[in-house]
């Protein structure tokens, strides 16, 4: 067992470089999907809410209310605002989804809010949204207390002024989701990739019976997880690379951090993910049965990584402690990190080190199943 | 024409974006009744002209007057009009037309054409039921009991009553080919189109099969086409139609007037018609000096007690027992046994691909077990089916085993270019493995195996599938190595190759039966009514004497040693 | 069409199901798993944030305010002693953000609020004094959870300018009495996410058991050489694909009633719809994913070039702008465009309607006719590229 032979593994990352390019139409395979994932998705990823169309009921048709649904429809998260006749019209509206939500405004709310008797409007919000309808309620609450900080005053000194709030968004003053998107996704994207690559390779080598005869060279087990890791690795190193040339120039992502320091943490990452490549396809007969494993693990890696939801919403504690096996939910934090934050080496590393022992354990067991490819 | 089933004129075939015919001006007459050998070399057209017959591809010169894809029809290659008569019927007329035809083949194609995780029963059950006709309704519970009828009668013709509900997965080869036959045979065919029925089967099977076939041309009257490369089967028919590069080469019998044997006959036709015979002188330049550093009398491949032993407790397999080896630098050494009698397994464990359960081997006296990596660089390996990394073209492949087994950069250059040149492979060097001819793919498997001139070569049924002059040739391309000092270990199934080999081990239900020359072998077999035994029939005696043997035992059959592969 | 082809085929295929465990698992494990994770993965319900507070003015107004920060339930507050240190839990993401409540707050606050009551009813704007100020920062890498810290955060401050006003109700503005937003959500009053994100799951989970139950079945006929027996029998392509259709329509359908008995039993979503609406729209959508998975199957060779495929057309699309997560309202207009042709999009609309407000005929009717027209599509898409013989196939 004298360490790493260079000639040998030279041939085998050639032989793997190979196999992945020399079929031209599966060629373009490596880079397209990515980058039409990119642009298609990062625009429709936002959280945010505006084209709303609403439906209104105003049975108190006075200056005053419609001053207050003048707001509505003149602020820029609406887009329509249908008014109907009554409630029956109003729920129809809601259920055929023709609205996100109704506001009803009854006869007596000039009265109460003239006479100072805190009038009450209600506001019908789609529960089948849950997201966005919570989004649009605040919108509405934001729109009447605006709307009586101008018209109202309440203020005494005991009770105290006006408090002014101002919000400063670090990192992302715009808050612009994309950012937040994009930054995410060069972690998804170059991990499905290397996903794919490393699991069908094998499995395909399986199936054709060439892992055999890979088996009978005096390549050793670990060459051979080497030589298996390299291409794949390459592949998601340059759509990530691509991904990020089209963040800074394209998206105009700020790209705070180190670039270096970025690249290192994502090919630790990424070997880590072609551990779990090979990991999966040692358990693989098939292409198939390779393929659903992967689908299998990368599912729960992107639910559970905090990208669709913050990891800390996730409810049951246990599925919240699973997360600490998912390579991705770290590289996420270091990505976002990097790209936007500029986060320091430190902080860094500490989400690099659980990174490094998934590795070491995925590869560790593909180095253990070729070495026992007893069946 | 009136007693021709199959009546063939000027039959053109190309394939869309290649260049040469596939087929090139075949005329075909089958008599009814009458049984056909369709041989020649791999790529030659059998399976187009097979796939032909039964409307699956359309010729390039016939015309049809439904609307269909013609494939080269515009290309300017039309030369003239052929014809495709079955039974007077064109398959190409028409859908009617190509029903009818339908009707009247059974076509098995390659593989046998069986879903492997269906019962055998309900394999048939699929096939009759695809096969009823519209209208049939009226009459359906009479015809289901008619069916019923005719499926028992079937497999009881064919032995497989008693495995009516195994998995066709987990049947052998040979049972496999059976059940393939009764599923063509279910539509009460006339004319039988059998595309490499005996390919990956057992001799025993095999003869087994060829007497069902002559028993329904004799007892039905069917007509039968068999395509095979195995020219000892070709023999046994009343016409033999040879096929070379799309050509026609030879249709008759295979009684050869001038006296020539048959197969030598046909090699010596195949060469005459063909471009790409290597030349023989070369291999010799190759090897030479391949192994000349080792004495002479060396033990190259050594196991001892080498045991392999699958599963726990009552499932419990013993898939190689007690294996004893000692080769010696250039011999040619054969392990040959049925499908699943552990000849695979012991090779193997050999070559280490996995590891024994008790005992050890060692190749140039370098344990498998205690340094694989140092042993296996000693060893040059052909996998079955000549596996090799199909994406990538030939040059490419030769540079992966170059840089593998750590030849220099120049060494390696000179190497491969050596190797293309003898090999024939020149032409083909920047094509995908894949797509190589399968003559040329076995030619490419033996360069990959000696880049590196190893002293020990591992050969795993090295000529299966593949044309007779291409193993002819390649047994002369393993004669030299032989000479130069290489050691050669080959598993095969073909009998007469067996003869080739300077030791024999003959391996049956995990055990050796007989480790001897191929000579002394034949002498074991030798009984006054046959004194001169073929190596086939040396095989199938001993197979059989073992098979009694197992029977008073345990009453098993050949193919449940294989269940674990 | 000879049904008794057909049925025989159905029946081959049924029979293959049963024997590969793997389609059994595709079927019934993997709804599980992805409603599952689903189910608990993604959580927008409005939960904890971890902030931090600075207080720069100590006095009992300010405490009064970090109470109430304290005790809404959205915010879970850590109170730090310097902004450096809080910059350092945000820059590590151990807090979401942090308001710093600045030094003079209290005297402000005071001195504000006498000079509005004096001038209450004029118009704001001649400040004589500066204003009591609180600032806000969030972690904008997070812009959804940003947009929620600094949401929580004025809603506490308006909690305790509300408690204030109550304590005093002479206080009351002279404007107009304060207007109260009454929210109600309909269908799903108590704003569950998991009621809309697991039932839309299914047309996740349904377009990729289409796709991956389906994405060899073609392919594994041709290779294993049963296609060419077939094709030399008297089976029409018509009938040969029917049954592929039929065999995987039934398992996937079983498997769809299988995810709805979760949904409603075990994950306790109400269902006020019709099951028979359900089956109608689910069928549609199934019948195009699995034409889908089968059209996948016969045009791609090999297993990386089906599941990019698989994946950039089939279930990222459904997943990313179906309308699940993402509104669909909120993307730009050519991205709006592009979700009229995910039929996800139409599935989620009548799924989520009809387990959340009962069967709205408008929108099954309209979604049924625009998946079935999908299906069709793939059933023609289908019919158009499966050879007939081997011409197409020989190379």
């Amino acid at each position: 067992m004298t360490g790493i032979n260079f000639k040998r593994l030279a041939a085998l990352i050639i032989k793997e470089f190979y196999s992945v390019w020399r079929d031209k139409k599966s060629r373009a395979l490596l880079f397209l999907p990515p980058l039409i994932q990119l642009f298609l998705f990062s625009h429709a990823a936002t959280l945010d809410i505006d084209n709303i169309t609403a439906a209104v009921l105003n049975e108190d048709s006075t200056p005053v209310s419609r001053e207050f649904l003048n707001r509505i429809s003149g602020s820029k998260y609406f887009k329509k605002v249908y008014y109907v006749k009554n409630l029956k019209e109003l729920k129809n509206e809601l259920d055929t989804e023709h609205v996100r939500g109704g506001i009803y405004i009854k006869n007596d709310f000039t009265k109460k809010y003239l006479s100072k008797q805190n009038p009450e409007i209600e506001v019908i919000l789609d529960g089948r949204h849950t997201n966005g309808s919570q989004i649009i309620g605040n919108y509405l609450t934001e729109i009447a207390e605006d709307f009586q900080g101008v018209t109202g005053g309440m203020q005494n000194e005991t009770a105290g002024g006006k408090i002014d709030v101002i919000v400063r968004n670090w990192y992302n003053p715009n808050l612009y989701y994309h950012w937040f998107i994009i930054s995410s996704l060069v972690g998804i994207l170059s991990m499905s990739m290397v996903l794919l690559l490393s699991a069908l390779s094998l499995a395909r080598e399986k199936e054709s019976g060439t892992f055999d005869e890979l088996l009978v060279t005096p390549l050793k087990p670990y060459e051979i997880v080497i030589g298996k890791l390299v291409i794949p690795l390459f592949f998601g190193v340059i759509d990530a690379a691509l991904i990020l040339l089209a963040a800074k120039y394209i998206f105009h992502l700020p790209m705070e951090g180190s670039i270096l320091l970025y690249f290192f943490a994502l090919i630790w990452f990424l070997i880590a993910i072609s551990g779990v490549g090979l990991f999966i396809s040692s358990f693989a007969k098939t292409q198939q049965q390779a393929m659903l494993l992967v689908f299998v693990f990368m599912f729960p890696a992107m639910i559970l990584s905090g990208y669709s939801a913050p990891v800390e919403n996730i409810t049951p504690q246990f599925l919240q402690n699973l997360t600490v096996i998912n390579p991705l939910r770290f590289f996420l934090v270091i990505s976002k990190g990097i790209i936007l934050k500029n986060i320091n080496f430190y902080l860094c590393v500490l989400n690099l080190i659980p990174i490094f022992f998934i590795s070491i354990f995925t590869l560790f067991i593909a180095n253990y199943s070729f070495k026992n490819r007893l069946e | 024409m009136g007693d021709d089933i199959i009546y063939v004129k000027k039959l053109f075939k190309t394939f869309k974006g290649e260049k040469a015919l596939a087929l090139n001006d075949i005329e075909f007459i089958l008599k009814k009744k009458q049984m056909a050998a369709l041989i020649g070399p791999d790529g030659a057209g059998k399976t187009t002209f097979l796939r032909i017959l039964c409307g699956l591809l359309r010729p390039d010169n016939i015309k049809s007057s439904t609307a269909g894809r013609k494939a080269g029809m515009d290309d300017g290659r039309v030369q003239g009009s052929g014809e495709v008569l079955i039974n007077g019927i064109s398959p190409f007329d028409s859908g009617e037309s190509l029903a009818k035809v339908k009707k009247i083949i059974g076509y098995m194609p390659q593989k046998f054409g069986l879903y492997e995780d269906l019962t055998v029963i309900e394999n048939l059950n699929l096939f009759v039921s695809l096969n009823t006709l519209n209208g049939s309704r009226e009459k359906l519970r009479d015809k289901t009991q008619d069916d019923k009828e005719l499926i028992n009668t079937l497999l009881e013709f064919a032995g497989l009553i008693d495995f009516k509900t195994r998995l066709t997965g987990n049947l052998s080869g040979g049972m496999k080919q059976k059940l393939g036959l009764c599923c063509t045979l279910i539509t009460k065919p006339e004319l039988l189109l059998l595309d490499e029925p005996s390919v990956g089967v057992d001799p025993v099977s095999r003869l087994e099969l060829m007497e069902i076939v002559k028993k329904l041309v004799f007892e039905n009257g069917i007509s039968v086409i068999w395509s095979t490369s195995y020219l000892d089967e070709a023999e046994n028919f009343e016409q033999v139609f040879l096929l070379s590069e799309g050509r026609k080469i030879y249709d008759g019998t295979p009684k050869i007037q001038t006296g020539e044997a048959f197969e030598d006959f046909v090699i010596n036709k195949i060469k005459e018609n063909r471009t790409n015979a290597l030349k023989e002188a070369a291999i010799e330049q190759i090897t030479k000096g391949f192994s000349d550093v080792i004495p002479e009398n060396t033990v190259t491949i050594y196991a001892e007690g080498l045991t392999k032993i699958y599963g726990k407790g009552k499932k419990q397999f013993v898939a190689a027992n007690n294996v004893n080896l000692s080769i010696k630098k250039g011999e040619i050494f054969g392990l040959l046994g049925p499908n699943g009698a552990g000849k695979s397994t012991t090779f193997k464990m050999l070559c280490g691909l996995i590891s024994a359960t008790k005992g050890y081997s060692s190749i140039m006296g370098v344990r498998m077990d205690e340094n694989p990596s140092l042993a296996r660089s000693y060893l040059g390996y052909m996998a079955q089916k000549f596996s090799l990394f199909g994406d990538l073209s030939v040059v490419q492949n030769l540079n992966f085993f170059a840089g593998v087994y750590g030849l220099s950069l120049m060494d390696g250059k000179r190497r491969i270019a050596a190797l293309l040149e003898v090999f024939d492979l020149k032409k083909y060097k920047n094509y995908d493995a894949k797509n190589l001819p399968l003559g040329y793919k076995q030619r490419l498997a033996l360069s990959c195996a000696i880049v590196h001139n190893p002293p020990v070569l591992f050969l795993d049924e090295p000529t299966s599938g593949v044309d007779p002059l291409s193993r002819r040739e390649f047994w002369n391309q393993i004669n030299f190595l032989s000479k130069n000092g290489t050691t050669v270990l080959i598993t095969t199934h073909f009998m007469d190759e067996a003869q080739f080999c300077n030791r024999i081990s003959m391996i049956f239900k995990g055990k050796t039966l007989v480790t001897d020359t191929p000579d002394n072998l034949k002498k074991l077999a030798a009984s006054e009514k046959n004194p001169k035994p073929t190596m086939q029939d040396a095989f199938i005696e001993l197979i059989l004497r073992e098979r009694e043997n197992a029977k008073q035992f345990q009453g098993g059959e050949i193919s449940d040693a294989g269940g674990a592969k | 069409m000879r049904m008794e082809a057909v049925f025989a085929l159905v029946k081959k295929e049924i029979f293959q199901i049963k024997r590969d465990f793997s389609s059994i698992l595709i079927a019934f494990l993997l709804p599980v798993i992805l409603l599952f994770l689903f189910g608990f993965g993604i959580n927008f319900d409005t939960n904890t944030v971890k902030i931090g507070v600075i207080l720069e003015d100590k006095t009992p107004v300010t405490v009064e305010i970090l109470d109430t920060m304290r005790h809404s339930r959205y915010l879970d507050v850590i109170v730090y002693n310097s902004r450096n240190d809080a910059a350092h839990a945000l820059e590590a993401g151990h807090i979401k953000g942090f308001a710093v409540i600045r030094s003079n707050f209290t005297r402000n606050f005071r001195l504000q609020g006498a000079q509005e009551a004096q001038t209450a009813g004029q118009k704001a704007g001649q400040n004589k004094y500066p204003k009591p100020e609180i600032q806000v920062i969030t972690d904008g890498s997070e812009p959804n959870v940003a947009k929620f810290v600094s949401a929580y955060i004025i809603g506490a401050l308006s909690v305790y300018k509300g408690v204030k006003m109550i304590e005093n109700p002479a206080l009351r503005g002279q404007g107009g009495g304060k207007i109260s937003i009454v929210q109600r959500f309909w269908y799903n009053p108590s704003l569950k996410s998991s009621y809309f994100i697991l039932p839309g799951s299914l047309a996740i989970i349904m377009t990729m058991i289409g796709t991956v139950l389906t994405a060899l079945v073609i392919a594994r006929e041709w290779e294993r050489g049963t296609m060419e027996a077939i094709l030399t029998t008297n089976v029409t392509k018509g009938e040969f694909l029917l049954s592929k259709y039929i065999a995987y329509f039934l398992l996937s359908m079983v498997s769809i009633l299988f995810s709805l008995m979760l949904i409603i039993f075990v994950f306790r979503v109400p269902f006020y719809g019709s099951y028979l609406a359900f089956m109608v729209v689910s069928a549609f959508f199934m019948l195009g994913a699995l034409g889908f998975g089968f059209v996948v199957s016969t045009v791609s060779k090999d297993q990386f070039v089906a599941s990019q495929i698989a994946g950039v057309v089939g279930f990222m699309p459904a997943m990313m702008l179906s309308g699940l997560i993402y509104e669909i309202n909120s993307m730009p207009w050519f991205l709006r465009f592009l979700t009229c042709f995910i039929p996800a999009r139409y599935y989620v609309s009548s799924i989520s309607s009809l387990f959340l407000s009962g069967t709205i005929l408008e929108t099954i009717v309209i979604n049924s006719i625009i998946l079935g027209v999908f299906a069709l599509l793939m059933f023609i898409i289908l019919y158009k590229i499966t050879p007939e013989n081997l011409e197409e196939q020989a190379l």
